[in-house]
């Protein structure tokens, strides 16, 4: 090993420049995979705070059975006298309005700006809470200020006190202003500026408003709420009041109620509503809903109890209509679903190691041929088959391991600089996966002596005596031929490890483990025929254009097909990555979210008052609202067993109503018959995605669960994915991450109330009087609904809007990922280059000494890197096509969705110019060298 | 010392078969310095590949020093390269990564030797060869006598009891050329060993105390050097090529 390892070392000391740029690829390969694994563990540790901030650190939860209900607080006495209890911590939910008095400077009319008063308003979720307990077990991040301690005293996050801001209002609630929020919030902690009587400089007044807005100490109106303590039907059956009435009544009673702010918070980091936190008395003020709250955590006495052994015992001391859980169960889901988004990390690092490991390979191999003569003689003075072999796997242990502990770090630097630029989305800063760097380190490792394994082979198998022969082999054509056949069973793997598998989980592990390694192996090797074939289509034309001497081009890249091709194969995988990416892409954008017919406007909230929709109807621009429940129920219909789950949101409906307003579009069954079977009951109708995905279609059951009971419906339509379900995840962010909910389920509200117990309202569709303008139309709505316990309002179009920005940013995020790969293979390409520059010396020393001009070579070595590039990109996007044919499949059999495959034009030729821009460039450096030589120290280069 | 017998080989180039050699027979009983002369594609330098080790004859035996490497696998005939005997080839024969010291240490290198006693015997060769001062250098720093020189110290590592070289001087100037022949010689007696050049210059051959003329694939004649200079071997070697 001794001597291997000497071996090794000189050669890869001897050529440094090339061993920089071989472990540089490594390095950056590394560097890759370990930066996306730090930047996906950050971002899973800011859900994870914040999730964890919502579900606290207690052990056991006591909710409802029924989802959305409430229950009297004498619940948490119960709990309290368990022995294994340490403490209990009630919660009560609901929303509520805000409204802030502010000085501002207006314009008045020529005399420059005056001071005025005006008044801002918002809705936020209001938690009530026990100021002696809640903060034990879920400790809130400050601003400014301070935790309430008293009846009258509030803290809000930063998300409200933004909203309720000069830069939000007078941005009209418009992107440019959304996107303002969160941005920076340090000026919270700041006083609110004095604002003078009068300014005649219009920038002056524009930077006193700019910091206008709520601040620690600000007295805010909340609009107490509306709240019936029994349903409307229940008041209806036995009271006889009416509906209409009772609401007219009721709104003579509404009043605000002043409480101070004494404290901002940091704002969840996901998103979701704006929060507002207080005492459980000041709760009850503003809501009128005393005596009740949502749910009661217990804290269990410190390491003494299993919580589930706890949960089972106590469960029979409450009653029917309420659930003892334990909240592991939470953040177990929780975990599993953070763990689904490391799909894409595999996928990414298994693309990353194989990129790695195919550059080294081609480098090393390249390098074989270079010092054959070399190796040759180490065989003759005695050096064994295995000593050989063991030097270049030392040689790629040696690369992998540099690039190992260069790029990890490097990565984890990275991570820390983007984590720091993007800090106030990811508040918990730069969290390092150890696990996942040395999974990438290993990786990097393990493509050097993948890398290696081939040129050891080749090497072990090398004869000293025809390896001393001056005679250079010519390249075989049934060797030719045998490239291809493999390459082509290659491919032939990975198409059948998605063709062939009829279930997402078989698909999924088939195509990672088998397809996608093949699928790049078959690519890889097909760059050499193709290669051939280019060079014979192009070097005729390529050489008129470049001036070269004629067939020059051609026998030069024919007598060396496998170092050309091979150096294509590195360079493709980056533009592959690019079109599959934007192709599929390009497909969710086209066939899915173009497709989604979007309502006008929604309405979203956490229990909205009924009389929010006749708010809404007495609009005049409004044409008709539908109120909708969604709940979440648990099923077994998607995703890849263990590492995804999935809710499906049963969203309920009045049938009439509902198809009077949505379009759905029926695949199977009729309009007719499912609005009939859906109003008799213990009927749904599903989305394409499962007749898709499982093949569920009319007739068959739709089997799901909600708390511990299991549900059967008889599906009578299948249908396409409306917006509906679109809308309601848009306005949940948080809470999906929590749930990943996909497709969704339509029953009747009917059914939700009789099986699922929940008749709350979580959102209501709205439709516009023709030729209603939107902007406006919005901002009616808004304050319509002031009061109502609106969270938030959308016009259909700015959330289609909004989702088609986010996928396009997405893609730009992936593409950045994609160049970054083509970057890492810059490198190894200028590796094989310079080796190809290296090896051939004597010939352009000889091409030099019967006249040709230095421009001749410099035209030469750059018209390879032209046939180079073209095959990379040929290579690159017949791979991308393929891989973006795998990516349907998935989405196809995992979440059901159909999608067109169609060639994205405008990626696709920024990629061919990218490999060509980074082929050419790779090649530039080494050609430069080589003109500074002299002819003489060229044809010197064959003595050794 | 080395014995050859009935030693036939051979080759397939293209579609046409090359008898190389047909059943060459020789033999050095002692150690000496010995030359193979013949013209170009008369089988002398696959005879000295087959007495290397580096090919297995197709018929015929094979012994150098009481070894018959005929019978060699591949594993034993690289054991036997090693350490049995030393090569110096044409050109091309270091490797141009190491240094000096360490081109002439690397067969003990690759028989995992203790590193003091391989420094220690390469300078000692430096010494030998007149290179003493050469050891630090790559071969791209030094002349082609002295790159030359550093593959004969090369090859005496182990002081094998044979050392072969083929055409060592084709890539020299006469001066070097000359002053190599001379080394090899003084090797030859200095360290008791023997060597065998392939060659086809008269001059070489003068150096060489017996020289084995091949043609054919066949050895077909001695030429005894004793009081005769590179004109003399030269009118001796055209008495067999004439004689054709």
């Amino acid at each position: 090993m001794q001597a291997a390892w000497r071996l090794a070392t000189s050669n890869l000391s001897a050529r440094r420049s090339r061993t920089a740029l071989l472990v540089a690829a490594v390095t950056l390969s590394a560097a890759l995979i370990a930066a996306v694994a730090c930047a996906l563990e950050s971002a899973n540790g800011a859900i994870r705070q914040q999730l964890e901030g919502q579900i606290g650190s207690a052990e056991l939860r006591i909710r409802p059975a029924n989802a959305g209900g409430v229950f009297p607080i004498g619940v948490m006495e119960i709990a309290e006298s368990w022995p294994e209890t340490d403490f209990a911590v009630p919660r009560a939910r609901d929303a509520i309005s805000v409204r802030v008095p502010l000085t501002v400077l207006e314009p008045d009319g020529d005399n420059g700006f005056v001071r005025r008063e005006r008044t801002l308003t918002t809705d936020a979720m209001a938690n009530g809470v026990d100021l002696r307990t809640e903060f034990k077990i879920r400790p809130p991040t400050m601003i400014a200020g301070r935790l309430p301690r008293k009846r009258g005293e509030i803290a809000v996050d930063a998300k409200l006190a933004e909203r309720l801001s000069w830069v939000y209002a007078n941005a009209n609630q418009t992107e440019e202003a959304l996107n303002q929020l969160g941005v920076n919030t340090d000026h919270l902690a700041r006083r609110a500026p004095e604002i003078p009587e009068r300014v005649t400089n219009e920038a002056e007044a524009v930077a006193t408003n700019r910091d206008v807005g709520l601040r620690v100490g600000a007295r805010v109106s909340v609009l107490r709420l509306f709240r019936s303590p029994v349903s409307f039907e229940q008041l209806e059956n036995k009271f006889g009041i009416s509906r209409e009435g009772l609401t007219d009544f009721m709104r003579l009673f509404r009043s605000s109620v002043t409480l101070e702010v004494v404290g901002i918070t940091e704002p969840p980091p996901l998103g979701g509503a704006p929060q507002v936190v207080m005492g459980l008395e000041t709760f009850y003020t503003i809501t009128g809903r005393a005596g009740v709250v949502d749910e009661v955590e217990v804290h269990l006495k410190e390491g003494e109890y299993d919580p589930e052994a706890v949960a089972e015992r106590h469960r029979g001391d409450l009653d029917d209509s309420l659930s003892l859980t334990t909240t592991e169960k939470v953040t177990s889901g929780l975990e599993k679903n953070l763990a689904s988004s490391n799909i894409g990390f595999i996928l990414a690092s298994v693309l990353a190691t194989m990129s790695a490991a195919f550059i080294i390979m081609t480098g090393l191999t390249t390098g074989i041929a270079e010092q054959q003569r070399g190796l040759a003689i180490i065989r003759c003075i005695g050096g064994t088959k295995a000593q050989l072999a063991q030097a270049q796997l030392l040689t790629g242990l040696f690369v992998g391991g540099t690039g190992a502990l260069l790029g990890v770090p490097l990565g984890v630097l990275f991570a820390k600089v983007m984590v720091t630029v993007y800090k106030d989305n990811l508040p918990t800063g730069l969290r390092i996966p150890l696990g996942m760097l040395v999974l990438a380190g290993i990786g990097s490792v393990a493509s050097g002596l993948i890398g290696a394994a081939y040129p050891a082979w080749r090497v072990s198998r090398m004869s000293p005596l025809r390896a001393l022969s001056n005679r250079a082999e010519g390249v075989k054509a049934h060797h030719l031929g045998v490239v291809l056949l493999i390459a082509l069973a290659c491919l032939g793997i990975q198409a059948a490890t998605i063709g062939l598998p009829n279930d997402g989980d078989t698909l999924f592990w088939a195509y990672t483990t088998l397809g996608l390694p093949a699928m790049f192996v078959g690519y890889f090797l097909l760059c050499v025929p193709l290669t051939v074939l280019i060079v014979r289509v192009i070097s005729e034309p390529l050489s008129v254009i470049l001036r070269l001497p004629p067939r020059l081009l051609g026998r030069t890249v024919s007598a060396t097909p496998y170092r050309h091709g091979f150096t294509a194969g590195a360079m493709m995988a980056g533009l592959a990555l690019m079109i599959s990416i934007w192709i599929n892409g390009g497909s969710v954008l086209r066939d899915w979210l173009a497709k989604i017919e979007f309502p006008d406007a929604f309405v979203n909230g956490f229990r909205l008052a009924v009389e929010a929709q006749d708010a809404l109807d007495a609009l005049p621009f409004i044409d008709e609202t539908c109120a909708i429940t969604i709940h979440p129920v648990q099923t077994d219909a998607f995703g890849i067993s263990g590492l995804t789950t999935y809710t499906t949101s049963f969203i309920a409906f009045e049938p009439s109503e509902f198809f009077g307003m949505t379009h759905l579009e029926f695949i199977e069954g009729d309009e007719a018959t499912a609005l009939e079977r859906l109003e008799s009951g213990g009927a749904v109708i599903v989305g394409r995605e499962f007749q898709v995905a499982q093949g569920l279609g009319v007739g068959d059951t739709f089997a799901c669960s909600s708390g511990d009971e299991e549900f059967a419906f008889e599906i009578v339509g299948v249908v396409t994915s409306p917006g509906l379900e679109l809308a309601s995840k848009f306005f949940n962010i948080g809470e999906e991450y929590i749930d990943q909910s996909i497709h969704a389920v339509f029953g009747s509200r009917q059914d939700m109330i009789e099986k699922f117990g929940n008749d709350n309202i979580q959102l209501i569709q709205i439709k516009f009087n023709e030729g209603t303008d939107d902007a406006n139309a919005m901002r009616e709505i808004r304050q319509a609904l002031f009061g109502y316990g609106m969270l938030d309002a959308g016009s259909g179009g700015r959330i289609k809007q909004e989702i088609e920005i986010f996928i396009r940013g997405s893609l730009v995020v992936f593409s950045a990922v994609a160049v970054a790969s083509m970057i890492v293979a810059c490198f190894g390409v200028a590796n094989l280059i310079v080796a190809s520059i290296e090896t051939r010396r004597f010939e352009f020393g000889v091409l030099r000494a019967v006249g040709a001009q230095r421009g001749l070579l410099t035209r030469l070595v750059l018209a390879e890197a032209v046939v180079i590039g073209l095959t990379a990109s040929i290579a690159g996007t017949l791979m991308g096509v393929q891989g973006a044919w795998a990516g349907k499949r998935i989405y196809e059999l995992l979440i059901g969705l159909l999608m067109e495959l169609r060639m994205p034009l405008g990626p696709t030729l920024a990629g061919w110019g990218a490999v060509f821009f980074f082929t050419i460039g790779a090649a530039v450096p080494a050609v430069i060298r080589l003109n500074r030589q002299r002819t003489r120290e060229l044809l010197a280069s064959t003595k050794g | 010392m080395i014995r050859c017998a009935e030693v036939e080989k051979t080759y397939t180039l293209g579609s046409e078969r090359v008898h190389a050699l047909r059943g060459v027979d020789l033999s050095i009983e002692r150690p000496g310095f010995y030359g193979i002369m013949g013209q170009s594609g008369s089988g002398k330098s696959t005879l000295l590949h087959l007495l290397a080790a580096l090919d297995r004859p197709d018929a015929g035996e094979i012994e150098i020093a009481g070894k018959a490497i005929h019978t060699l696998s591949e594993r034993e005939a690289t054991a036997f390269r090693r350490k049995g005997l030393g090569i110096v080839f044409q050109s091309f024969n270091l490797i141009p990564t190491l240094s000096a010291s360490e081109n002439i240490e690397l067969p003990g290198l690759l028989a995992g030797e203790d590193r003091q006693w391989l420094r220690k015997r390469s300078a000692e060769l430096l010494d030998l060869l007149g290179l003493g001062e050469r050891g630090r250098h790559r071969p791209e720093a030094m002349s082609g006598g002295e790159q030359q020189r550093v593959a004969i110290a090369r090859a005496l590592l182990y002081s094998p009891p044979v050392l072969l070289a083929d055409e060592p001087t084709g890539n020299l100037d006469s001066a070097n050329s000359d002053r190599l022949w001379r080394l090899l010689g003084k090797v030859a007696e200095e360290q008791d060993i023997t060597v065998v050049m392939v060659t086809h210059e008269p001059a070489a051959a003068s150096h060489c105390e017996r020289v084995f003329v091949i043609r054919d694939g066949t050895v077909h004649g001695t030429i005894e050097t004793e009081g005769l200079d590179a004109g003399g071997v030269a009118a001796r070697y055209q008495q067999f090529i004439g004689a054709a």
